[in-house]
């Protein structure tokens, strides 16, 4: 017997398919690189070395399945306890990772072509996903398949489509000359991000307007005379690890960007409105990012909402634990 | 008239023709600088510059500096990166001198004695592992790094070369070694960076720019550049005789190990302290010495000063372009540096006949 599953998540198409006479039961998902892996389920043992997929695992209730993982997979914190096997994609020790025997790899993009293949011989089928829009909803609908939990995936999906639609609901009728400037810096001074970019969909989905000129780098490095003369009305830099965790890493960056003699004149400064951001919730908790951003660019629009509060309950209603740290300041 | 007289003419003639070389130099640079001032990805251009910095410089004539917005582009963001960019340029080319004057070796840079190693191992450490030499002073974490390593860096140097006597090819053995110790560590940071965006802010600081300079990292850099330039300026005699061979010098009175030791101590402190804040320019300490020999001679009293306008012309020319290519988005300025340092330096080496180096 075939069945075929057309797939609420759009894009892709999937077939469950259940041998007769066997117990063997298989899905078959396309991942990013267009290849179909087709999965033995149920899947028991994960090896997950893609950063952005360990918090969706645990969302669906899965975290007990993972034996592996990279370097960055940290939350939630029960994953300390979980052997590494290698930095990240991009430097697995494939003898650490066949050794846990897994029923599934899970990869992002750094992994090659050549390691893909020594794993797949091995007979693991593997997924390359990067976890990121526009992929984000079908990479979670995927892995509530292929881990039979769909209704948590499900859940998970409207939990950010739900605060996605808020956002955009909101401020769909705010005219463009209403919308303030913005320009965002990441982890080095001077350097932005050029609009159509994963940052700048997330910023411009929050109600703001980008600065950065269209341009061929990805991650231009803006002349600080131009950011002066663009005059921004926020200013956005976001925090990663090397720039440390814990309030006084996010006021030496905010206290850097307010004393730059370059950003003196801008509305911005002038007018405190310069916010570092955590980078967790600008790629894995987008909604949180995005809940963030918009109560910054508007202010007035989303009085009601507290994004550390929606952060928590997420934290709580997902992961079972509570939020730890700072993730946006002011 | 006598051979004496002769020669003392001949010799009066090349001087003034040295001199008159600098001097143009010098001209050029100063053209440079207007044109580099008066343009950006900012709206100002020659007009509103000079009635800002005019107005700066001479508050009591009068001058209207203009709108806020003006003064701050002209005053807080140009015209500091280019006098950074000509302090560091000449910084480094000064120090060029001094290191391939002293070893007398065409090929030895700050870069290849490890310096710059050192410096960018000490930057890596603060960005991708924030662990730093001082931790209060937010912004100078890198800069202090930079500089304490790119010291250390040459005091290894100079300690391994003295269990084998201070020669040139002991500093430059001992240098390259020290270099490469401190490439490896630098590559095992990124390696073990905790974030790929810290691997990559690492590689944009190795790669070099302009782009943070403000008035108070030209407070700190100019007076020790000054300093050790007009300090190896009064080593510049020692260094002609000592290129005649060690045995002439002492016989002249010149101690060409404290002459090594000095002026790779001088080199070393301008390298440092410029590195700290704008990255590693590499190519301007290797090139300007050679260009400027191409152009009048290895007499290093006419060269160092020769050398120095030329390296800032260079490296001033090179952050412009650097500003400018990509408008508003800028170039590290180390790219840019090789890139027009390179055919510049190819096309006097080919078009001279000219033996300069002996």
């Amino acid at each position: 017997m075939l069945i075929i599953v057309v797939s609420s998540y759009g894009v892709y198409r999937l077939y469950v398919s259940s041998e007769n006479g066997s117990q063997k039961e298989t899905v078959t998902v396309v991942d990013q690189t267009g290849v179909s892996v087709e999965v033995e389920v149920p899947v028991e043992r994960i090896v997950n070395i893609a950063p952005g997929a360990v918090e969706i695992i645990c969302a669906l209730g899965c975290g007990d399945k993972i034996v592996g993982r990279d370097t960055y997979s940290t939350f939630p914190p029960s994953m300390s306890e979980i052997p590494i096997v290698g930095e990240s994609s991009f430097s697995p020790n494939l003898e650490l990772l066949l050794e846990l025997k897994p029923d599934l790899v899970i990869a992002d993009e750094g992994l090659d072509a050549e390691n893909r293949k020594k794993i797949e011989d091995a007979g693991v089928p593997v997924i390359i996903e990067m976890f990121m829009e526009p992929r984000l909803t079908t990479c979670i609908g995927n892995l509530g398949l292929i881990l039979n939990a769909e209704e948590k995936a499900d859940e998970f999906i409207d939990f950010y489509e739900y605060y996605e639609n808020l956002v955009s609901e909101r401020i769909k009728d705010v005219a463009s000359t209403e919308k303030p400037s913005f320009y965002f810096e990441w982890y080095m001074p001077w350097y932005s991000t050029r609009p159509g970019d994963s940052w700048d969909e997330l910023l411009v989905a929050a109600g703001g307007t980008n600065i950065a000129p269209e341009g061929p780098i990805s991650d231009p490095q803006l002349s600080p005379e131009f950011i002066a003369e663009q005059n921004p009305d926020v200013i956005v830099r976001m925090l990663t690890r090397m720039d440390g965790e814990d309030i006084a890493a996010f006021q030496a960056l905010r206290d850097d960007i307010l004393n730059r003699p370059a950003l003196s004149e801008t509305t911005a400064v002038k007018e405190g409105k310069v916010f570092v951001i955590k980078n967790a919730v600008l790629v894995l908790r987008r909604p949180i990012g995005l809940l963030y951003l918009a109560k910054w660019f508007h202010p007035s629009l989303f009085e009601d909402i507290d994004p550390t509060a929606i952060h928590e309950q997420m934290i709580q209603k997902f992961f079972g634990v509570e939020l730890e740290g700072v993730y946006a300041y002011p | 008239m006598s051979t004496a007289s002769e020669l003392k003419r001949l010799y009066l003639k090349g001087k003034n023709r040295k001199i008159l070389a600098i001097l143009s130099i010098f001209l050029v640079l100063l053209i440079i600088i207007v044109i580099s001032v008066s343009l950006g990805a900012g709206s100002p251009r020659f007009n509103e510059a000079i009635q800002v910095i005019l107005s700066k410089l001479f508050p009591f004539l009068g001058f209207d500096p203009g709108p806020q917005i003006t003064q701050t582009i002209i005053f807080e963001i140009r015209l500091p990166r280019v006098v950074l960019a000509v302090i560091a340029g000449a910084g480094l080319a000064a120090s060029g001198v001094a290191m391939q004057g002293v070893l007398k070796n065409p090929l030895v840079s700050p870069y290849i004695l490890g310096i710059s190693s050192g410096a960018g191992f000490g930057a890596a450490l603060a960005i991708a592992l924030g662990i730093g030499v001082v931790t209060q002073y937010g912004g100078y974490i890198v800069v202090a790094n930079a500089f304490v390593f790119s010291i250390l860096a040459m005091l290894m140097v100079y300690g391994i070369a003295r269990l084998r006597g201070v020669t040139p090819e002991s500093v430059i053995l001992a240098g390259v070694a020290v270099g490469y110790l401190f490439s490896a560590m630098l590559s095992l940071i990124q390696f073990i960076a905790p974030e790929h965006a810290a691997v990559r802010a690492v590689v944009f600081w190795l790669l070099g720019g302009l782009s943070t300079a403000t008035w108070e990292s030209i407070l700190i850099v100019l007076p020790i550049v000054l300093v050790a330039m007009a300090l190896i300026m009064r080593h510049s005699w020692d260094m002609n005789v000592m290129s005649l061979g060690e045995e002439v010098a002492m016989s002249i009175g010149v101690n060409s190990k404290q002459v090594i030791v000095m002026c790779m101590a001088l080199a070393t402190l301008v390298t440092a302290s410029i590195v700290s804040f704008t990255g590693v320019i590499g190519f301007i300490c290797l090139v300007s010495p050679h260009i400027s020999r191409m152009m009048i001679g290895s007499d290093h009293r006419f060269l160092l000063p020769c050398s120095i306008v030329l390296g800032a012309c260079l490296l001033l020319c090179a952050d412009t372009l650097a500003r400018l290519v990509l408008m508003p988005s800028e170039v590290p300025v180390g790219i840019v540096t090789a890139l027009i340092g390179v055919p510049f330096f190819l096309y006097l080496l080919l078009s001279r006949r000219r033996q300069f180096w002996h």
